[in-house]
């Protein structure tokens, strides 16, 4: 461990220093950031295997009203959930590596399904979660025959690597500050978006690009929160060794 | 004391901020002290910003001009759709 200069220490009195006197003094208080919505993901979902589509139903957010009305198949309720709804699966699809035909084929067909399922949603969870878990299953059943999510993935080996014994680095990360602010940083995450499994690349538009909270993201996929922690680290850990070794590549 | 592969291994699984006060102010210092854990940390925050920005720029190139013809093609698909059943 090497000590760095000003920067972090100007880090440490932003986020470490004042973040927990902030918490010691007024725990209702905290920074505006996650952290009181994934405190109370852990508590309540920890180790709970969320099981199907069915099950999303926690948070009272959808509006009857507009349930009956998209009951009885009124086009200006269908409308409002299209338009409030459309571009953000969309852009999923097209993160989750669909083509543009491809994408919309898929968003319409979300709809579709959603039109057809609409007698068994409860209208206890939000009509997001909803749709975005059958995205879910929509996805599998085009990548049925793509690589399955493993119990023993061998990125979790090159994360090993990284370390000794100790669990001191052994291979450090290389400085990607060049290529993480240049404009080639975007062809660079769309390739190696593309090398993920389709479960971790799920996750991480979830999180990262739609930034959703944990305890959706373990809805829309019925997954536990342990299994989401897994995922997403083997997601960035494979996106940033891909980033890594094109940066290698071009630097070379 | 807490070692590097944990810290990088909290970083990139998103378990950070569901740490106690004093494992998340250790994991703070840690990071101030290791230039490598904190240019993992950063990395990994930069590997967010980006996508979020390549999504962004996807959506304005890719949904067609104007933007709002995607909802009302779905609509016009669903419509048809129906009518067919």
């Amino acid at each position: 461990m090497r000590a760095a200069p000003w920067g972090p220490l100007i880090r440490l009195l932003q986020g470490s220093v004042l973040e927990p006197a902030i918490a010691l003094i007024c725990p209702d208080c905290r920074a505006p950031d996650k952290l009181s919505s994934e405190v109370s993901a852990t508590v309540h979902f920890e180790e709970v295997i969320v099981s199907q589509a069915t099950a999303m139903s926690s948070v009272s957010e959808m509006k009857a009203e507009l349930l009956i009305r998209l009951r009885q198949r009124e086009p200006e309720a269908l409308a409002t959930v299209v338009q409030d709804h459309a571009k953000p699966l969309y852009r999923a699809g097209r993160g989750l590596g669909f083509r543009e035909e491809e994408a919309e084929d898929l968003v319409q067909d979300v709809f579709a399904t959603f039109l057809e399922t609409l007698d068994r949603f409860e209208g206890r969870s939000q009509v997001r979660t909803w749709l975005f878990g059958i995205l879910h299953h929509k996805v599998m059943e085009r990548r049925r025959d793509q690589y399955r999510d493993q119990q023993n993935d061998p990125i979790d080996e090159v994360f090993e690597s990284r370390f000794d014994t100790s669990g001191n680095w052994m291979r450090p990360p290389q400085d990607l500050e060049q290529l993480l602010a240049s404009q080639q940083i975007g062809e660079a995450i769309k390739h190696c978006l593309g090398t993920l499994p389709t479960t971790q690349r799920e996750v991480f538009v979830l999180r990262e690009i739609e930034e959703c909270e944990t305890g959706e993201i373990c809805k829309i996929l019925s997954i536990s929160i342990t299994n989401l922690s897994v995922l997403i680290h083997r997601a960035r850990i494979r996106l940033r060794e891909c980033i890594e070794a094109r940066g290698w590549r071009k630097a070379g | 004391m807490i070692r590097c592969k944990d810290v990088a291994k909290l970083v990139a699984s998103d378990q950070f901020r569901s740490q106690r006060l004093m494992m998340r102010l250790e994991v703070r210092f840690h990071l101030w002290m290791c230039r490598y854990c904190s240019r993992w940390e950063r990395q990994i925050r930069q590997l967010g910003s980006a996508a979020r920005k390549l999504a962004g720029r996807t959506s304005v190139e890719h949904v067609g001009k104007p933007d709002d013809d995607l909802e009302a093609r779905l609509l016009r698909r669903l419509s048809e759709k129906g009518k067919g059943k």
